[in-house]
């Protein structure tokens, strides 16, 4: 029994965790602090920002993972998109690769009643049309 | 199942009300299932589709479509091509078939990941936290706690990973999906009420980081199927003989 990751999902791995480190972490207390500020409590990361990431992670090749490479996306297999997956969880933003242009990595909507709120990131209905 | 269709040349015509609508933003189109002549059937739906409306709760865009808005979905005589339809009529449900269990388990490392991040925390103030002259982390109910948080991420991991694996190889993860989602949704559960106990309290402060992960981790198991609905798979697979 070989519970030893490959050498590539292991790399695809310390890219997702490096840019979960590296860049999404540090930009926490900052968003998180402006919804607690604003009476409406939405929070959104300034326009520059987000372009800046979303560009970074198609580079990476984390856009997509699940998504077919025909479609646009990396096709990853089910253990390679887990691996991703547990690493972008790891902090509060959530990556949505989507057809809007706008608010990619986004943060729920922080109103008190919505703890229930189910607003994790997309599955993809593109999944559907396998 | 109130939304009727009914096949008319090329164009299956819509009829009925639907309830919820989640991720909708401005080029949107929805997953409709409906009643057809052989049975549930999925279609896409356009949003110009004429006799198609939305009503009660605003169209929102941005990263607030991410959350299921509780929106009414009118269909008046909406005509779907016969090209929208999606799969076979009659066989909605065997769509979800082949990814369904997939996503479970994905849904499963993403509770991993929460739970990770949780117990990151919750070493970071067992650490920095002291009471009565004594830091909290020699307390045996804090250790407790993070020992209990952590052997079971490490079991859930060793779950997902498994399945995840047998997905790859081609395996039917119908019932180790379901053992996935049900184990790690309360492992990740259990996690949070851990940390909130060695935070006493922060956890509801908003701006925190902490915050957010505990609501995440309250999140992630009302989303998708029904927990019980993963016991009946479970049990189902139990009493047709599964030795474990």
């Amino acid at each position: 029994m070989d519970f030893e990751l490959s050498e590539e999902l292991k790399m695809i791995q310390s890219l997702a965790r490096d840019f979960v480190e590296g860049q999404l972490k540090p930009l926490e207390r900052e968003v998180l602090g402006r919804a607690a500020d604003l009476s409406d409590a939405r929070a959104y990361l300034p326009q520059v920002k987000e372009a800046g990431l979303v560009k970074m992670v198609k580079e990476l090749g984390l856009w997509g993972v699940g998504i077919p490479e025909e479609l646009g996306g990396v096709g990853l297999s089910a253990l390679g998109i887990c691996l991703v997956e547990e690493e972008l969880a790891k902090t509060v933003f959530s990556i949505v690769p989507r057809n809007s242009r706008e608010n990619t990595f986004s943060l729920p909507s922080p109103t008190r009643n919505a703890l229930t709120s189910p607003w994790w990131r997309t599955a993809l209905s593109l999944t559907l049309l396998e | 199942m109130t939304v009727k269709a009914v096949k008319q040349d090329r164009h299956y015509i819509l009829n009925g009300k639907k309830l919820s609508f989640s991720r909708e933003h401005e080029d949107y189109f929805g997953v409709v299932f409906a009643a057809a002549e052989k049975g549930v059937t999925c279609f896409l739906v356009d949003k110009d589709t004429p006799g198609f409306s939305v009503s009660a709760g605003e169209e929102a865009v941005g990263w607030q479509s991410l959350l299921r808005k509780p929106l009414s979905l009118f269909f008046e005589d909406c005509p779907v091509p016969v090209d929208n339809r999606l799969g076979e009529e009659g066989k909605a449900f065997h769509l979800g078939k082949r990814w369904l269990p997939q996503r479970r388990i994905v849904r499963g490392a993403r509770c991993v990941g929460i739970a990770s991040r949780l117990l990151e925390e919750a070493t970071v103030q067992a650490q920095s936290t002291e009471t009565f002259g004594r830091n909290i982390q020699d307390r045996p109910g804090v250790q407790a706690a993070l020992s209990e948080i952590a052997v079971n991420i490490h079991a859930a991991r060793l779950m997902v990973y498994e399945a995840a694996a047998m997905a790859d190889a081609g395996k039917s993860v119908w019932k180790e999906a379901a053992m996935v989602r049900l184990f790690t949704t309360r492992m990740v559960r259990a996690a949070a009420d851990h940390t909130a106990h060695i935070f006493n309290g922060p956890p509801y402060i908003d701006g925190l980081s902490v915050e957010r992960l505990c609501r995440h981790a309250l999140d992630i198991s009302f989303s998708e199927i029904a927990l019980d609905k993963q016991r009946h798979i479970i049990a189902a697979e139990v009493l047709k003989g599964l030795e474990v």
